[in-house]
């Protein structure tokens, strides 16, 4: 029983991790810029699968033709992967400067691709209203999820078998940690956990700038902010740009760290339901526009969605009440949101002022001055 | 024998048209009257064949009464959002973004509602249907095509009475103009939306109806109403708000036109597909979302938006005010 207990935590804890990154990405992108970006799982789940790609067909050929020979089992096609990332994974666990390597080449190509998407996404922002807007990045992120469905495509995108990558990051860990039970948990939530940390540092520095101040006033009041002189189109997109980069550095993350070989799924990973609209449920119910505030969010409503299964197992006296324990966490997730939005719409942690340096040293004389 | 299959495929378009036609205009009501982005319509729509099925099949009432069930629940449901939600965030001064992120939530709400409905179902065992998440029920041949046929458009023709004809319809109007004017002409705004909102509901549930037995046979009228999945109305939601953008957001009239475009297009596009590239039908859905994109990108207003006098003065065939030398 402990152990299933500890288990259950370590596996909730690592989605919360990559969620934590997708809701402070999309907290930039909507809680301090109001940018209703509806489509996160769209950054997320095509970046996974690029770094999927990356790691199991396009490194590894990469990788063979300039050192000769067959270093590193490669794969021509997704289908592929299914063979030949566990002796892929194999290589790597052997050979740690190897694993490096894919590590820091997959994760900047994958946030470069992940801020080359939010740049796409950010052209029709212009033209468009904000409903019409957030509808446009929700179409594109269903669109995808059918196209990827496709079973013509499978040699691209690998249909309901999915992708496999090669964790690297994940065997670098796991060599390190050993092979206790626990281990492959703790690997996960290491990664997932550090860039959550990175995350947020990065997004607090941000926010706390005059930048973070620009993306409040495009947020707050578009007309204001331009008879100032700033140019709101181009906040806009570099606002994209950078929360898509971050919710890519997610994906990269859960393809680098989740197992010596995941698969990327595109039925999990670009569901509409299940990462769009809970990352947008984390920002509104943990607080818009603070860093801490979606860190809470993703915690709080990861647990709230998992504990329906760990209640579970305890009711099999009783199998209806059983399966409706499992139901009541999207309802009480639609209720809370509601709740919030309601009667604190800001969320639970609210917002700070833009510590700016220059702040800082207000606030500083300030004490000096009443102390 | 190549001509049968085409006639098959417009047959078949035009009854996923109609069931499309009627959810559409729904959410172009929706949009025109209360300007509210709601992402529940889908659920509506599953809960009408969910209800039809309990009714008339569960409870063994016959499938006349189940559907008319189906359209007040359906219409009850819509209410209780409207009441519980919209109406006080709307009070508390929400915007558009932030109203359509509670239409969200309340997909969740409703859907997994309905999910622990059918467990209860499935548990209590009603009907004998299990399991109650893609139930089914058989209907006789008649019934089933004048639910696909005469039902749609005489419930579309209702509703343009209504609008055109009727001091309801008027005050419905008037409430899409303007509401603050329709508020001081003496308009209960209140009891109009209520209305409104009821018959949205109801509108969308009857449309989950038609479309289950029109979608049940490739080539003809099947006589299965059929619950796919609970999900079915979450997935075909981006269909109908593509249906009512292509038509132009507030316009009933454009919502259905565009309604029946985008039928054809799924319907013919996926066979073409299917048959001359052998992409697979899986692949469907994705038609309507293209072309709700193409449409966001590029025309956003919509068919009843779109300036035609522009488009009919650069041809030559109208004159444009002014443009005489």
């Amino acid at each position: 029983m402990p152990f299933e207990l500890v288990g259950f935590f370590l596996d909730v804890m690592w989605y919360a991790g990559i969620f934590a990154i997708l809701a402070i990405s999309l907290n930039l992108e909507y809680g301090y810029t109001g940018i209703p970006n509806f489509g996160q799982a769209f950054f997320f789940g095509m970046t996974s699968w690029f770094a999927a790609v990356l790691t199991s067909i396009l490194l590894p050929q990469f990788l063979n033709a300039i050192l000769g020979g067959n270093v590193i089992p490669a794969a021509t096609n997704a289908m592929d992967t299914f063979y030949t990332a566990p002796d892929a994974a194999k290589v790597v666990a052997a050979n740690p400067g190897l694993a490096a390597v894919i590590i820091v080449v997959t994760i900047v190509a994958c946030v470069a691709f992940g801020a080359f998407l939010g740049f796409l996404a950010s052209l029709p922002a212009a033209r468009l209203r904000e409903d019409f807007f957030a509808i446009t990045l929700l179409a594109i992120n269903a669109a995808m999820f059918y196209i990827m469905a496709t079973s013509q495509l499978r040699p691209i995108f690998g249909q309901s078998e999915g992708v496999n990558g090669v964790g690297a990051l994940f065997l670098l860990l796991k060599s390190v940690l050993g092979d206790s039970p626990y281990a492959m948990g703790i690997a996960r939530n290491i990664v997932a956990w550090t860039g959550a940390l990175i995350a947020f540092i990065l997004a607090e520095r941000i926010a706390n700038s005059p930048y973070g101040r620009v993306m409040k006033a495009v947020r707050d009041d578009e007309i204001a902010a331009m008879s100032i002189g700033k140019n709101v189109a181009k906040v806009r997109t570099e606002v994209m740009m950078l929360g898509s980069a971050l919710a890519a550095f997610a994906g990269a993350l859960w393809i680098l760290g989740y197992g010596p070989y995941p698969v990327f799924l595109y039925g999990t990973m670009l569901k509409l339901d299940d990462v769009s609209f809970v990352a947008v449920t984390m920002v509104v119910v943990g607080g818009m526009a603070s860093n801490i505030g979606a860190l809470v969010g993703a915690i709080a409503i990861r647990w709230l969605l998992r504990v329906p299964y760990l209640v579970g197992p305890a009711l099999a006296a009783n199998p209806l009440l059983a399966k409706i324990a499992t139901r009541l966490g999207f309802v009480v997730l639609g209720v809370i949101t509601i709740l919030m939005l309601m009667f604190r719409p800001k969320g639970l942690i609210p917002e700070k002022p833009v510590k700016t340096p220059a702040w800082n040293v207000l606030e500083e004389k300030e004490g000096e001055e009443s102390g | 024998m190549l001509m049968n299959v085409w006639i098959a495929l417009t047959v078949q378009s035009l009854l996923y048209g109609n069931g499309l036609a009627l959810a559409a205009a729904a959410l172009a009501l929706t949009y025109a009257v209360t300007r509210v982005p709601n992402f529940v319509h889908g659920d509506y729509v599953t809960f009408g064949v969910l209800a039809t099925i309990i009714v008339a099949y569960g409870l063994g009432l016959g499938y006349e009464l189940g559907l008319v069930s189906a359209f007040i629940l359906g219409g009850l449901l819509a209410l209780a959002c409207y009441v519980f939600v919209l109406k006080p965030m709307k009070a508390r001064g929400a915007d558009i973004v932030t109203l359509m992120i509670s239409t969200f939530a309340l997909t969740f709400v409703v859907r997994y509602c309905m999910y622990m409905l059918t467990d209860y179902l499935d548990f209590i065992n009603l009907g004998g249907i299990s399991p109650w998440v893609n139930a089914a029920m058989q209907i006789s041949g008649i019934a089933a095509l004048l639910t696909v046929t005469v039902l749609p458009i005489a419930m579309i023709v209702a509703l343009h009475l209504l609008l055109t004809k009727t001091r309801l319809g008027w005050a419905m109007r008037a409430i899409a103009d303007n509401e603050e004017l329709a508020k001081i002409v003496g308009i209960n705004v209140e009891k109009i939306l209520i209305i409104t909102w009821f018959l949205i509901g109801g509108y969308a549930a009857i449309a989950g109806v038609v479309w289950s037995i029109a979608m049940g046979s490739s080539y003809g009228v099947s006589r299965v109403v059929q619950l796919y999945n609970l999900e079915w109305g979450w997935l075909i939601l981006l269909e109908v708000f593509a249906a009512c953008i292509l038509g132009g957001v507030s316009s009933i009239y454009g919502s259905i036109i565009a309604a029946y475009i985008l039928a054809f297009a799924r319907v013919m596009g996926t066979y073409i597909m299917s048959t001359y590239f052998g992409v697979s039908s899986s692949f469907a859905p994705a038609i309507p979302l293209a072309i709700l994109i193409a449409v966001l990108l590029f025309m956003p207003e919509g068919i009843a938006g779109f300036d035609w006098s522009k488009i009919m003065g650069r041809m030559g065939l109208k004159k444009i005010h002014g443009s005489e030398g």
